[in-house]
């Protein structure tokens, strides 16, 4: 037996540890340690603000009544997340991209930014919310007094009603939780932790409690899952005619559309949500979470049909059935899990509507009254959370009133459905606005006024009737006796229940009225932009409208504007973030139409689209809309054509990328063969010395009977060959250092024709030997240029000796002569010798190029590749004349150094 | 990838919602038990399993593809 103070100072408890939570995360997140509160896991708990306690003991009940029929309620928003990828994901990217605020700011932002749109939204999800927020309240009060009556009226779960104090204290004590930790932020990107926090561990504890009760009810009453099914009311239950017939497909449908429109769930899942991400997690884990919240309420259903007496009230079965096994901690659990349903609920819902209220209703009526001054820094600011505070007290009290009223009346029992069907007359506006581009704020407006009216008139209305009541004449009769104006048989549609015929008319002529009148009229410019910037949202590129919306604005007036929404700190912050740092703002030229763009955009997030343009329009003049560049936004060829056209210049580049590559790796193929070439050509230059050399060491070695002149001869050959040997590795060192340009070249002004007199003589006593006539030609005088004498001297005698060495005529001439020609200075040595046969290849390392070799004469074949490396070194050429005479002419070519 | 995940997100969707309506779960409204359990509420709870399963395989897909972040 549970005493009331003992329940009374459970829910205390609970409320504190709530409050706790929320404080705890607050100061965390604070402090920038909210990994935990941004994390896929705490966003889909959140969402599971949708299972109020409507849902918690209401799903029982209503299994209780039609069977399986309550499944539709989850199985609607589980095809919905299953479906995120279309729906959810865009409108979590619109609610990114343009701040949004609530359902009623996405819905006026994207039809031109409209007050009356915005207003009429939120007028009927506050009139949609308020009797749900009075249930759940009702809710509490029974279970408070059920838990707390342990008589026999206790477990029928039946109350008189009387006491509605508990309701009371829940609305004052979520009032205050939700305007201490629920209006610390008014942007909407700056989310509310301690909120976030607390809903999530409510998700937990309601589906703790219903899984203990289910578990319990199933093994511990019934005995096993197959014993459920043994009860006799499991039959009819579950063979219920109406299973899948008109009333489950409409059920499925409006839970579905109930799980994007409901203002706390768009509060949730669009608002509050903080990285995209987090919605592919709540793809399957929240169809996961109505799951097994639902798993266990047939068998509760069944269960307390069958062993509670006659009269039980289903929708207590959830309380009533622990308590009639005397499991009192269960009861007890039961009743917190309820509890946290409400409280959930409540706690969302005001938030929502409160930022609603206060962004469409209070600022712009406040802006618009002539008396009040709005002037001073920051008072918007303070304007906006007095009102939101205001409306949170409000909003509950109506709650608690509606409740007190309705108390004794079953007015509450189906304002869960009806809400549902309220909040659904935003789904043509929605879904129309983010998918279809013609849409247009007219017939948004028409279409939500006619839903909204017939809303009232079919469902709402009939709600409140009270039997012999003249309500309920009105609701049997017609008005004025009027059958075809039957609330729940319109224009005499007989034979649906209540509820899908009250679906059919409000949601049907909405979207007729909405579709028709959107094609009639002809969108405004403004309009026309947010319709393409919303439709196109993953398209179009980030803030591409603002260089469409041309308008002028002073500085000091946005800045002061700013400052009276945002408070000096922020704005500050914001004006040096723009400006890159100064915030003289005297000194700053006048704002350029994305700067005007983006303030605007930040103060979306605080008051809503609607506000924020009217207020940057009071001190923006001169706007603008270039419908050409509007055009080219919208147009969809245009997009294509231009989309295709990069991928064009993609591919082309990536052609190029190509081409280049290839011709890199043709280069590297070559010298990388070039490398291989020469490695195998010292080898074998190598090889020969060698091989001369160890021929000669084994015989000296081996054979005794060698005169001295033998062995002497022989130890001069290896000894010429090692010579030659070093030789060849000298140079190709030497050609290897001056290919990577390491060998000294020392460039000097110099005067060339003394150091080619010095080569001739020094190559004199060579031609003397080899009887080759060395002659001078024409020689030029007294000039200079660049170049290193020493380095010069050592390519023209090589030039000579190959010349001399080579020549193979009769009568041999090597012939040295000097030019300057084009601003260069030529050295031109020539001979008659046999010519080289293979002129292309004389340059190349190892390569010999002469015809014919005396015998004797064989060099290492890197001369001439050293000579002309080293004339290159010197910013010079060495190259081989085409003559038409007999024999080979080498020319040095060097450019002269300026006087 | 992504359109092909996104076109099978879709088809899940579509399955999902054919399985749920009638005619198709009509089928199994019979009054029969299956393991003491009527055919129709293991239709309607195994169906919702399956599809919980599939979104979640169809959610790691996603996140293989990495599709384009808003912030």
């Amino acid at each position: 037996m549970l005493s009331t103070n003992f329940v009374l100072l459970t829910a205390f408890a609970y409320v504190i540890v709530l409050f706790l939570l929320a404080f705890i995360s607050d100061s965390m997140s604070r402090r920038g340690k909210d990994t935990l509160l941004r994390s896929p896991l705490i966003y889909t708990l959140s969402i599971s603000v949708y299972c109020t306690s409507w849902t918690f003991y209401g799903a029982v009940g209503s299994a209780a009544r039609n069977g399986l029929e309550f499944a539709t309620i989850y199985l609607g928003p589980t095809l919905v997340f299953i479906g995120w990828w279309f729906l959810l994901r865009k409108l979590v990217r619109i609610g990114h991209e343009h701040r949004i605020t609530s359902i009623a700011d996405l819905i006026s932002s994207r039809f031109g930014k409209s007050t009356t749109l915005a207003v009429l939204v939120t007028c009927i999800a506050v009139i949609g919310t308020t009797p749900y927020i009075a249930l759940q309240l009702k809710a509490v009060t029974t279970s408070f007094e059920v838990v707390s009556n342990a008589t026999q009226t206790g477990i029928l779960g039946v109350t008189l009603g009387e006491d509605t104090r508990a309701g009371f204290w829940v609305a004052v004590a979520m009032a205050v939780f939700t305007i201490l930790f629920g209006t610390r932020n008014l942007d909407a990107n700056e989310h509310n932790p301690g909120v976030v926090a607390a809903i999530a561990f409510e998700a937990l504890v309601k589906l703790l409690a219903i899984i203990s009760v289910g578990l319990f009810v199933v093994f511990g009453i019934a005995g096993g899952i197959d014993q459920v099914f043994e009860y006799v009311p499991a039959e009819t239950l579950l063979q219920h005619s109406d299973n899948f017939g008109t009333r489950w497909i409409n059920l499925l449908f409006l839970s579905g559309i109930a799980i994007i429109c409901l203002p706390r769930q768009f509060q949730i899942t669009v608002v509050e949500n903080s990285n995209e991400k987090h919605l592919r997690t709540a793809s399957w884990a929240f169809p996961l979470y109505l799951f097994l919240m639902s798993l266990f309420v047939l068998p509760i259903a069944i269960v307390g049909l069958a062993v509670l007496p006659a009269g039980s009230n289903p929708d207590m079965f959830v309380l009533t059935l622990p308590m009639w096994a005397d499991q009192e901690a269960l009861a007890l659990l039961a009743f917190i899990g309820g509890f946290s349903s409400a409280t959930s609920m409540v706690i969302v819902a005001s938030i929502a509507l409160s930022v609603m209220i206060s962004n469409h209703i209070v600022v712009p009526l406040a802006l618009r009254l002539p008396w009040v001054q709005l002037d001073e820094s920051g008072d918007i600011k303070q304007l906006l959370l007095i009102s939101r505070r205001i409306s949170i007290g409000l909003i509950l009290l109506f709650g608690y009133l509606y409740f007190s009223f309705s108390a004794r009346s079953d007015a509450l029992a189906s304002i869960g459905l009806i809400a549902f069907v309220g909040v659904a007359q935003f789904s043509p506006a929605l879904i129309g606005g983010i998918f279809w581009r013609n849409a247009a704020a007219r017939g948004a407006v028409a279409g939500l006024s006619v839903g909204f009216i017939l809303w009232m008139y079919t469902l709402f209305l009939p709600s409140l009737a009270i039997d012999g009541g003249y309500l309920s004449s009105f609701v049997a009769h017609g008005p004025w006796g009027l059958k075809w104006l039957r609330p729940q048989a319109l224009f005499g549609l007989e034979g649906l229940d209540p509820l899908t015929h009250a679906t059919f008319w409000c949601l049907e002529l909405n979207t007729i009225v909405f579709v028709v009148v959107s094609m009639w009229t002809k969108q405004s410019p403004l309009e026309k932009l947010q319709s393409a910037l919303f439709v196109d949202v993953f398209r179009n590129k980030r803030h591409s409208g603002a260089q469409i919306l041309q308008r002028r604005a002073a500085t000091k007036d946005l800045f002061r504007l700013t400052q009276r929404i945002l408070g000096p700190k922020e704005t500050h912050k914001l004006f040096a973030e723009l400006t890159g740092g100064t915030i003289a703002l005297n000194d700053l030229p006048p704002p350029d139409p994305r700067f005007i763009d983006h303030v605007e955009r930040r103060l979306t997030g605080n008051i809503g689209a609607a506000t924020a343009r009217a207020l940057v329009s009071q001190v923006a003049t001169g706007e603008s809309i270039s419908l050409d560049e509007i055009i080219s936004l919208v147009d969809e060829t245009q997009q294509v054509v231009e989309y295709s056209q990069r991928l064009e210049q993609q591919s082309n580049q990536l052609k190029l990328t190509a081409e280049k590559l290839r011709k890199a790796n043709l280069k590297l193929q070559e010298l990388d063969s070039q490398k291989d070439e020469f490695l195998s050509q010292v080898s074998h230059e190598v090889r020969t010395p060698m091989t001369s050399i160890r021929s000669f060491a084994e015989i000296l070695q081996n054979t005794d009977e060698l005169s001295p002149e033998q062995q002497q001869r022989f130890v001069k050959i290896i000894h010429e060959e090692s010579l030659r040997l070093t030789r060849l590795l000298d140079e190709i060192l030497e050609i290897s250092r001056l290919e990577q340009s390491q060998l000294g070249i020392n460039l000097q002004k110099i005067d060339p024709e003394p150091v080619i007199d010095r080569a001739i003589d020094s190559c004199r006593g060579l031609a003397q030997t080899s009887n080759v006539d060395l002659t001078s030609g024409h020689r030029e005088q007294s000039l200079f240029v660049q170049s290193d004498g020493d380095r010069l001297h050592q390519v023209i005698i090589n030039l000579i000796t190959n010349a001399v060495k080579y020549n193979t005529s009769n009568d041999p001439v090597v012939r040295i002569e000097s030019f300057i020609r084009d601003e260069h200075f030529e050295i031109l040595i020539s001979d008659n010798g046999p010519g080289i046969s293979d002129a292309d290849r004389v340059f190349d390392k190892f390569s010999r190029g002469r015809s014919e070799y005396p015998a004797g004469t064989v060099g290492t074949g890197l001369g001439l590749a050293i000579s002309r490396q080293l004339i290159i070194n010197m910013n010079g050429n060495l190259d081989l004349v085409d003559t038409d005479m007999n024999g080979a002419q080498f020319r040095i070519t060097l450019p002269l150094a300026k006087h | 990838m992504v359109a092909e995940t996104s076109g099978r997100a879709g088809l899940l969707l579509c399955m999902g919602a054919l399985c749920l309506l009638p005619p198709i779960a009509l089928v199994f409204d019979k009054p029969i038990n299956v393991f003491g359990i009527p055919l129709v509420v293991l239709y309607v709870f195994g169906t919702w399993l399956t599809l919980i399963v599939l979104a979640k395989v169809l959610s790691d897909r996603f996140q293989d593809s990495d599709p384009p972040q808003a912030q």
